[in-house]
């Protein structure tokens, strides 16, 4: 095991691959009833919870936390639709969407799908030999496949480090490097339109959620691959 | 301790966190993309604006350039890439939400206003079947418009419209349209004066090499003739070119300095809008009064001079349209146009209309009375001379001698009810209205579904706040698009469709077989309009009539068996389909006899023999056929009438300004104004309006200033450009500014952005056509004070 794991304020790579799933899943389509019951189930807040409190970003999680509480009592078939809704006007359309979650729109000079940011992600699938299930039907810098891709990489460093290495630096550059080459560029802004034309507590918490734990995640990888000797990260 | 327990608890709940929205977790799987990186290939496309080859690098189009052979593409062909990759393209199958909780109750006053939820194609697809199906058995077909009206592909077989039609056809029926946009008024007119609703026009060639002398009237051809249907080669700046270096004096009739004028450094007559056919009467007055007309040419070719001739002398109605008349109607001097009818006498004169003169009020009238000219000038049938309305940019160019490639027929269509294009609107608003049109009377069937692809509604028809109401009187309206137009906003169903770049297809013109290579596979979950349709015919019952048990390149293959066929039947042989399509295009030469072909010279040659098509067999400068009518609106031989809006009208004391709106530059209608190309002609990133310096300098407006636009009609934002390029007293917008409502849904609101049809009339034409008078239009323009709300027709949000 890692000795970082045990420092106070270090998370577990299971509650940071977690979180990038569950915050994937939250992006990647409208939620089904069925997702939605499951995500307000008493446990399952008790788990996002501990996820929070174990990256390091209670405060962030706490709009969530509230919003999926504030739902118990209310009719889900009601809330699901409302939350589609709320989805499509942000993210699917008409038009472009309020906030559309990908790379290449809010990095692209003209604003569009397909930019060289799609490119750069491509590129890295590719030498990292992977690629994104073909069943996803959007581009892969759509904002669910990069975290999806976070997910990876941690769940992979974590193999690593269970393997052999108690400190796998490489891992963590290489989750660093694809969280500021391809998050952070662009994730704060999109939350921010999130935050100013969501019509829903949940979709507004999630997205501030999302950048809190991206920039925390950055500052625990960015120590870590620093050491006990904290040197500085280049980048 | 504690940090261990809530460990534990994350080793075991951890993966059921993730697992809490499995269903859309996306799967990060071992394997490579198939192309290696870095490797472009290239492709072969077409579209309206012209053919171009695209560059794929990993999967992603990179640019699209101009085709080699073309002499003078456009900037258009490299915006392609905006237009497959633009944000506000249409991703998934979309229902309005009102739509998708109540379905043919729901509040139509919410289209455009109401958001969407996304649905699996198969949901999407069995609700419009479903409606279909309770519409027809409801209503009955005629309950359905199925015109779709539109431009959105260049190819044979993905035609929107024709897929739709196919379908709409087989599945009993639809009410359509008759006539276009672009000309509502010319297939009308002329088959009453030289009986043919598309006139013959000479070679462009002929002009260069015999005209002394040419006259346009309110064309500017090197804008309109940017759009080529998806020909190989842009050649009428050519054939302007070689007109300019030859230096024939050009006099371009027009209250706007076009690019052509600029081009051609034409002598410019700013006439004031509306009044050509003024101008022509003064003109014909001249010739008559001075002897200067060809009355053996009158008597031998044409029938009812005498009659027209008592109304220009004056002896009909006691107003002889002498250049002193016609000054005081068209601001032109009498001198001026004493001058021009003279020299139009004396030379081999052309004269060239562009279709903006006949989409006006009465725009029969120019078109008649430009006919009547060339006649009395006798130089009807003679290269050279003769009167060219038949194109959209004058120019008519030389018939090439390319074998003619079949398109996916859109089929009979049971339902006998059509409605000129413009009347959609109408037809909406009033059910079991009887209108008349050309002789005949239309009663309008009720309309209960709308399905409309590929086309944008929202941007052809003039009236934009009226065209808001109507489009709320239907149960259904079903959208079938790549972009989120206007008209996908106001839809309850939005099915997303392929771009040109998505699909393979075929061009065949007079010149060209080209082969419209897929460039990429479709994007998100966009299909083409042909599998769309399909997927419907299945549902319908007429699936394989649909299909005829045929897929994309089988019908490509036998459109072009067609044409090798018909070019084997005239000793052409063409390549099988497989060396076609790896080479991506077949260019066909324009025959000598092509580039001589002057328009009516056969009638000319033997009158007897080779009549028109008129009651007469001759040109009908008075029409007994259109006397027998009896429309106070169309006299039985060409005239000018004063109408509701123009600057002698009463009207223009509260509106003082006319309002024009010519044929973007830069785009095709409303197709490409999401593109970057907006970025050329914006202002404070709307859509310019030309101003006057003494109208803006009266208005206090400078130039860049944004202007409110107004009549009691609607109200749009636009960007000042300050510009002697147009006349006092008259404003110029281009058609096809996005509409923006600033409360969307909502009759009135004012448009952010610049869609000129807010303040544009839809009064028809005339009784005879019913045409779109989008030029005849009066509007005051005022500086807008405070902060201008932002664009959202299509740009991203504020962060991105």
């Amino acid at each position: 095991m890692s000795p970082n794991v045990q420092d106070a304020g270090t998370p577990s790579t299971e509650a940071r691959a977690a979180l990038y799933a569950t915050l994937s899943g939250i992006f990647a389509r409208e939620l089904t009833q069925e997702g939605w019951t499951r995500l307000c189930n008493k446990d399952a807040l008790e788990l996002l919870r501990e996820l929070a409190i174990d990256c390091g970003i209670e405060a962030e999680a706490a709009a969530l936390l509230q919003c999926l509480a504030a739902s118990h009592g209310r009719d889900p078939a009601a809330t699901v639709e409302e939350l589609a809704v709320d989805y499509a006007r942000l993210f699917i359309g008409p038009g472009p969407g309020l906030a559309p979650p990908y790379e290449s729109v809010y990095t692209s000079p003209t604003g569009r799908f397909y930019g060289e940011a799609l490119s750069k992600v491509s590129d890295l699938l590719r030498s990292e030999g992977i690629q994104v299930g073909a069943e996803f039907g959007a581009p892969a810098d759509h904002l669910a496949v990069e975290l999806s891709i976070m997910r990876y990489l941690v769940e992979r460093g974590a193999a690593r480090a269970a393997e052999s290495d108690p400190a796998p630096v490489g891992e963590w550059r290489r989750q660093l490097e694809f969280l500021e080459g391809h998050l952070l560029p662009w994730v704060p802004r999109w939350a921010a339109d999130v935050a100013t034309a969501g019509a829903t507590d949940f979709y507004r918490s999630a997205a501030g959620m999302l950048e809190g734990y991206l920039r925390r995640d950055q500052a625990w990888l960015r120590r870590a691959i620093a050491g006990p000797t904290g040197q500085r990260v280049d980048g | 301790m504690q940090t261990l327990t809530r460990r534990a608890l994350l080793r075991q709940g951890g993966i059921a966190v993730g697992g809490l929205v499995a269903a859309a977790l996306i799967r990060i799987v071992p394997g490579a993309a198939a192309s290696a990186a870095g490797t472009t290939v290239t492709r072969l496309n077409a579209a309206h604006w012209g053919v171009f080859t695209a560059d794929v690098v990993n999967g992603r189009v990179v640019r699209t350039m101009p085709f080699a052979a073309d002499p003078n593409p456009n900037r258009m062909v490299a915006a392609m890439p905006d237009i497959l990759y633009a944000p506000n393209r249409i991703k998934y199958p979309m229902i309005r939400q009102g739509f998708y909780r109540d379905r043919s109750r729901s509040d139509t006053t919410k289209r455009g206003a109401e958001p969407f939820v996304r649905v699996s194609w198969d949901e999407a697809l069995d609700i419009v079947a479903g409606e279909l199906r309770r519409v027809k058995s409801q209503y009955g077909n005629r309950a359905i418009y199925g015109g779709s009206y539109g431009w959105q592909s260049a190819g044979k077989f993905n035609g929107a419209s024709q897929a739709l039609q196919r379908l709409l056809g087989l599945f009993g029926g639809y009410v359509s349209y008759v006539n276009t946009y672009s000309a509502p008024v010319l297939p009308v007119i002329t088959p009453h004066v030289l009986g043919d609703p598309r006139p013959l026009a000479s070679a462009w060639t002929t002009i260069v090499q015999n005209s002394t002398l040419v006259v346009l009237f309110g064309t500017d051809p090197l804008v309109t003739a940017e759009i080529v249907s998806g020909d190989g080669r842009h050649l009428d700046k050519g054939w302007l070119t070689q007109l300019r270096d030859k230096r024939t004096p050009v006099v371009s009739v027009n209250p706007l300095e076009g690019d052509t004028d600029q081009y051609l450094k034409t002598e410019r007559i700013a006439i004031r809008p509306n009044t050509d056919t003024a101008l022509m009467l003064g003109l014909a007055h001249v010739l008559y009064t001075e002897n200067l007309y060809d009355k053996d040419f009158l008597a031998k070719y044409t029938v009812g001079f005498d009659r027209f001739a008592d109304y220009l002398t004056g002896k009909a109605d006691n107003e002889p349209k002498s250049p002193e008349w016609a000054a005081a109607i068209t601001d032109v001097s009498a001198a001026t146009i004493r001058t021009l009818a003279r020299r139009m006498a004396k030379s081999r004169t052309a004269l060239v209309g562009g279709f903006s003169l006949q989409r006006a009020a009465y725009g029969e009238q120019p078109v008649w009375m430009m006919i009547t000219l060339s006649a009395m000038l006798g130089q009807f049938g003679l290269p050279g001379g003769g009167a060219q309305v038949n194109f959209p940019s004058g120019l008519g160019a030389p018939i090439g001698s390319a074998p003619g490639v079949p398109g996916l027929a859109a089929g009979a269509n049971p339902v006998k009810a059509i409605v000129p294009v413009s009347m959609w609107v109408d037809l909406l608003l009033n059910p079991g209205k009887t209108i008349d049109y050309d002789g005949r009377k239309i009663t309008y069937p009720d309309i209960k579904l709308v399905y409309w692809a590929g086309g944008n509604p929202f941007h052809h028809a003039q009236n934009t706040n009226r065209v808001v109401g109507a489009w709320q009187r239907p149960e259904v309206t079903i959208v079938q698009d790549f972009v989120w137009t206007a008209t996908a906003k106001h839809a309850d169903i939005v099915l997303p469709a392929t771009t040109t770049l998505e699909r393979n297809d075929l061009v065949g013109t007079d010149k060209f077989i080209i082969a419209m290579q897929q460039v990429v596979p479709p994007l998100f979950e966009a299909r083409h309009d042909f599998d769309i349709c399909a997927a419907l015919a299945a549902r319908l019952g007429v699936g394989p009539q649909f299909t005829e048990g045929k897929d994309e390149m089988t019908w490509l293959r036998q459109f072009y068996g067609a044409a090798q066929q018909a070019g084997n039947a005239r000793g052409l042989t063409l390549p099988d389909f497989d060396a076609f399509w790896q080479r991506g295009y077949l260019e066909f030469p324009v025959p000598d006899s092509a580039n001589q072909a002057v328009a009516y010279a056969g009638f000319r040659a033997d009158p007897a023999n080779r009549p028109l098509s008129t009651p007469s067999g001759k040109i009908e400068i008075y029409s007994e056929t259109i006397a027998s009518f009896k429309y106070d609106d169309v006299p039985p031989h060409p005239a000018w009438m004063p109408r509701a809006e123009w600057l002698g009208s009463p009207q223009a004391a509260r509106y003082p300004l006319h309002l024009l709106t010519p044929h973007p530059k830069d785009r095709l209608h409303s197709q490409l104004n999401e593109t970057g190309l907006r970025r050329q002609y914006e202002v404070g990133g709307r859509e310019p309006i030309w101003i006057n310096p003494a109208d803006a300098a009266a208005r206090g407006i400078a130039n860049g200033d944004i202007v409110r636009v107004f009549n009691d009609r609607g109200q749009t934002l636009a960007g000042a450009v300050v510009t002697a390029r147009t006349r006092r007293g008259v404003a110029a917008m281009r058609e096809g500014g996005w509409y923006d409502p600033l409360t969307p849904g909502q009759v009135g609101t004012l448009d952010r952005h610049g869609n000129v049809n807010m303040v544009t009339t839809d009064a028809p034409s005339s009784r005879l056509a019913d045409g779109n008078p989008s030029n005849s239009s009066l509007v005051q323009v005022e500086k807008y004070v405070g902060v201008p709300p932002a664009v959202t027709a299509f740009t991203p949000p504020p962060g991105a």
